[in-house]
This record gives C-alpha cells, structure tokens and sequence, in this order.
C-alpha cells in the first residue's frame, strides 16, 4: 500500500504557517466540491489531465481520501487510520533496502498541529 | 493512482501552470503528473503536458531531491519517501495525509502466462533498485533472492555501469 503525504520543509512551516493551513483547508474543500458537483469539476478534471470524460467518471470513485477526522490519525499507536498492521510494508521498506540506518518514528515526522486545529475549529469548511 | 491524487488539488489549483513564473522555479517529477509545489513563494499547479508544450519545463526534477536542495518548499511524496528523508536529515514534515492506495504497477508476461503459478521456474528480470511494489513481489516469491539484490550498497552510478546488475536475472 502506497500513503501519499503532503510535505513542507520546517523552514517554510516556521516561515509561513498560515499558507499551510490554508493549503490543507483549500485541498479538502477542493474534494468535497469534486465529490459534490461532479458537473462542475468534469471540465476543468478533463482538460488538467489530458483524459476522456469516461475516464475521469471512472477513475474518481477509485479515489480514497481520509476524512479530516482522520487526518491526524497516522501512527500505529494513535490508531493507525495511515498505517495500520497490513500497511506496514510502508515503513520497514526503506530499512530493508538498507537506505538508512534505524526507521524514524511516524509522530517524529508528522506536524499535525494543522489539521488538528482544522479538526477543532472546522469553521465553514464543507 | 498519481493522477487520480491530482484530481483532488485541481480543483483549488486551477490557475495557468506557472505562465508568469520563472522558468529555473518549474519542476516536475515522473510519476506524478500533476501536484502543487511552492515555488519562490508561490503555490503552483504543475501540469506537465500544457507545461511542455509552453515550453516551461526546461528540465526535470526530482521532487525529494529539489526539496532537499531547497528549491522547492513543499510537495507531494509518498511516505516511504519521507521515512528516508527525515532519517538523512532533509527537515521535512508531513502535514497532510492526502490518500493511500494499491499502486499502478503490473506485471507484464506473454500470452503464454496466464497464471502467478505459471511463473514457477520462470527467470524474471527486476532493477536492482527495486522499488516498493517489485520488492515485495519479489520477496513474496523469493525473499532472500531479492532482500541481497536490494542490499547492494552502490552508488546509481556505478549500478548503471555494472551490466549484470541492471538485469539480474531471479530465479522464481
């Protein structure tokens, strides 16, 4: 299994936290819009990716996207909604490989300070 | 699956692929077709068909390695990528879980293949840099085999000039 993550340098994050948040707010109110007017976001869905209409009507409902519940859920021991047990060839990979030397703890490279505070105060976000 | 990921930022991301940015900022990286990445202080879609025919993108980068660099500031990656970075020491952070998936590798035979037990006996060919996908396909039919190939300590230079490794054949 494959987790796409957004990541932002520290130096970015320090620099400029508010464009993160908005970032995160932007990207989850961009899936529901998709998810919502399946009209609307047809044209412009097409005409990025340079696929049919058929294609992009077939492909959206393979789309898993974690509900901003879960966000801040992605360690094995906060509840694994990212990496839970089946996954966890995600995380012995690099160490198997021999790419580095000891496998970092998924807390230490996780910032969740944003969603969690998109979680407590979701505002107008649909 | 990369593209469909996409589908997910086009919509806030709609704005021309960078038509007013400076062409030493575009980056763009195989397997991705599209995501937004902060340049000079700018969220861009990158978009790689329309970005070529305009002739923006003068060249390729990759993501890790160009936030690594610091000439980008934030991307999309998958997690293992991250793993590996935060061990080197890049100073990333997720800050986002954007969505998992089963991939979109396969695997190729002739017609004369119709089964995983018709590979019995088979010789297959892997990289010796297997990405995740291959290496546990191939553990999965011969772990060792794989786990000594994928263990080579060599540098992607000296991998590409060592024939033998950039086909090793696995016996199934």
């Amino acid at each position: 299994m494959i987790t796409d993550v957004l990541a932002v340098r520290d130096s970015t994050i320090a620099r400029n936290p508010a464009l993160v948040a908005g970032l995160i707010r932007g990207t989850l109110e961009g899936l529901a819009f998709m998810h919502r007017e399946p009209a609307r976001r047809l044209p412009s869905s097409r005409k990025t990716l340079d696929i049919s209409a058929a294609d992009v009507q077939a492909q959206l409902p393979n789309i898993e996207n974690p509900p901003l519940a879960q966000l801040s859920d992605v360690s094995q021991e906060r509840g694994a909604a990212f990496f839970p047990r089946e996954r966890q060839g995600d995380r012995r990979y690099p160490a198997a490989q021999g790419q580095i030397q000891a496998l970092p703890a998924i807390d230490d490279t996780y910032d969740a300070r944003f969603v969690t505070a998109l979680q407590a105060n979701p505002g107008d976000l649909q | 699956m990369q593209a469909l990921r996409a589908l997910s930022i086009v919509v806030l991301l709609s704005a021309p692929a960078g038509t007013h940015l400076p062409q030493r900022r575009l980056a763009w990286s195989i397997g991705s077709a599209t995501a937004p990445v902060l340049c000079g202080g700018q969220w861009v879609f990158q978009e790689v068909r329309r970005g070529r025919q305009a002739g923006y993108l003068q060249r390729q980068l990759n993501h890790g390695g160009a936030l690594r660099g610091g000439e980008l500031d934030a991307s999309t990656l998958t997690y293992d990528q991250v793993l590996i970075a935060d061990a080197k020491g890049w100073g990333l952070k997720v800050v986002m879980p954007l969505d998992y998936s089963v991939g979109g590798d396969a695997i190729l035979a002739s017609a004369a293949v119709h089964d995983i037990q018709d590979l019995k006996d088979a010789r297959l060919p892997s990289r010796p840099c297997l990405r995740r996908t291959s290496y546990w396909a191939m553990r999965s039919l011969n772990g060792p085999v794989a786990e000594r190939t994928c263990n080579r300590s060599m540098s992607h230079r000296k991998r590409l000039s060592q024939p033998w490794l950039r086909a090793p054949w696995m016996r199934v």
